[in-house]
């Protein structure tokens, strides 16, 4: 198809057309190459071709056009499997990273929590069933006070706090009631309705003191009353042990009843 | 990890290799890019780098291994191999930006050398234009000319005839050549 005389019209142009032709190859010739390239043309069509390169060379730039592109093609792919792998292994990799430390302190967190959980829980559920006020409340009556006309001192003061105590106005009886223990200490009514009022405000400390000023004095009249509710004031203050120890040597009828409860807790 | 480094023997590492295999492929990746990594990031590399690195080395031991440059004769284990390529490319990099960047035409260059440089040019421009390809194309070509599937295989995904997919294919390389033609005549 070369002319060996350079310049000719004819063959220019014929160049030129095969040039522009030069892509555009029919698909029996491109299947032929492509066979070719592989490895798969019977071995006499093989030299056929290559033959044909050898003598043509836009034949010949056809099939390395196709070469380089089929290889290309291989190797473009093969690039984007490598960036696969890559991401594939970066995700394995954090997974494996994620899982076991995760689950570590997955774990950790979640046998805290429910070890907090067990310990509220217990804590809560005691307090709830068993709590000493829950008992106290279930013992504790407030003294109903005297009828005035009963308390052995006639005393205006002491009868004016009484009408506060038994109308529930406790702090107001206190106030009344400790000017005047200030000057009779020893006066066990005093004490005791001054234990008796605290323990209403549940003053536990206050009432325990007082109700121990009581029983400072054997032949009180308020003696079992006051061990009774010294007992439950033990008791509202938490204070079990010493509870225990004053209701057993308490008459009252309960105070067995009691004692059980307690021991039972 | 689920795999582990004894997971293939080495012949068939090299039949994985050579028929684009990609479980083995990506196996013997995640396998090996750990210790690579590490070389380079001991020796002033970033973790792009090592990732580049270790890209380029399997291309590299998959055209010699392709080509038969490689064989098991060689004595060494391709991991081995592959760990040699990498760092030989690594202190390849670190000598070249030593030196600042000769450009390359200063570079001490050869005919071959030159032939290679311009087949890398074309090769970049051809990636381009592949990537530019509708992923029908895409499919086709990977089908064909990276898994190698015969025709049956790849008509059947497609749903077509034999005919149809080898018409297809034959479309997808012309468009292929229309691109590649466009730009030489920019």
């Amino acid at each position: 198809m070369y002319s060996a005389a350079k310049g000719e019209t004819k063959t220019d142009e014929r160049n030129l057309t095969n040039l522009e032709n030069n892509h555009h190859i029919s698909q029996e010739q491109f299947e032929r190459i492509e066979k070719y390239l592989s490895g798969d043309l019977p071995r006499s069509e093989a030299d056929a071709l290559e033959k044909e390169k050898a003598h043509n060379p836009e034949f010949k730039a056809q099939v390395e056009e196709i070469k380089l592109i089929l290889s290309g093609v291989e190797e473009f792919e093969m690039k984007g499997l490598l960036e696969e792998a890559h991401g594939e292994m970066v995700s394995a990799k954090e997974d494996f990273k994620q899982t076991p430390t995760i689950t570590i302190w997955k774990t950790i967190a979640w046998a805290a929590s429910l070890a907090l959980l067990m310990f509220v829980s217990i804590t809560l559920w005691d307090k709830l069933f068993t709590e000493e006020s829950d008992l106290f409340a279930q013992y504790y009556e407030a003294d109903p006070g005297l009828v005035t006309a009963m308390s052995s001192e006639t005393n205006y003061e002491f009868d004016r706090g009484m009408v506060d105590y038994k109308s529930g106005k406790y702090e107001e009886a206190i106030v009344r009631w400790e000017k005047l223990i200030r000057d009779r200490p020893e006066n066990d009514t005093l004490q005791y309705f001054l234990g008796s009022a605290h323990l209403a405000l549940k003053k536990t400390e206050t009432a325990i003191f007082h109700l121990n000023e009581v029983l400072k004095n054997e032949d009180s009249a308020f003696a079992e009353e006051a061990l009774w509710y010294l007992g439950l004031a033990y008791l509202k203050s938490g204070e079990e042990e010493e509870a225990i120890k004053i209701f057993r040597r308490s008459q009252h009828a309960r105070a067995s009843e009691i004692v059980n409860e307690l021991l039972e807790k | 990890m689920e795999y582990t480094s004894n997971k293939y023997r080495q012949d068939e590492i090299l039949q994985g290799i050579r028929e684009n295999h990609p479980k083995v492929i990506k196996w013997l990746y995640s396998s090996e890019y750990p210790k690579i990594e590490k070389y380079i990031l001991s020796n002033k590399g970033t973790e792009e780098h090592a990732k580049d690195i270790m890209q380029e080395s399997m291309i590299v031991i998959w055209k010699n291994i392709k080509s038969g440059k490689f064989t098991i004769q060689n004595g060494t284990a391709v991991q081995g191999y592959l760990y040699r390529i990498a760092k030989n490319k690594w202190l390849d990099h670190l000598r070249a930006s030593k030196q600042n960047m000769i450009p390359l035409n200063e570079q001490i260059g050869n005919q071959e050398q030159e032939e290679s440089d311009d087949k890398e040019r074309k090769l970049q421009v051809l990636e381009s234009l592949y990537r530019s390809l509708g992923d029908t194309c895409r499919e086709i070509l990977k089908r064909f000319y990276f898994r190698k599937q015969n025709m049956s295989t790849i008509a059947a995904h497609f749903e077509w005839t034999e005919a149809t997919a080898r018409n297809n294919k034959y479309r997808c390389i012309q468009q292929l050549k229309e691109k590649l033609k466009l730009t030489k005549e920019i």
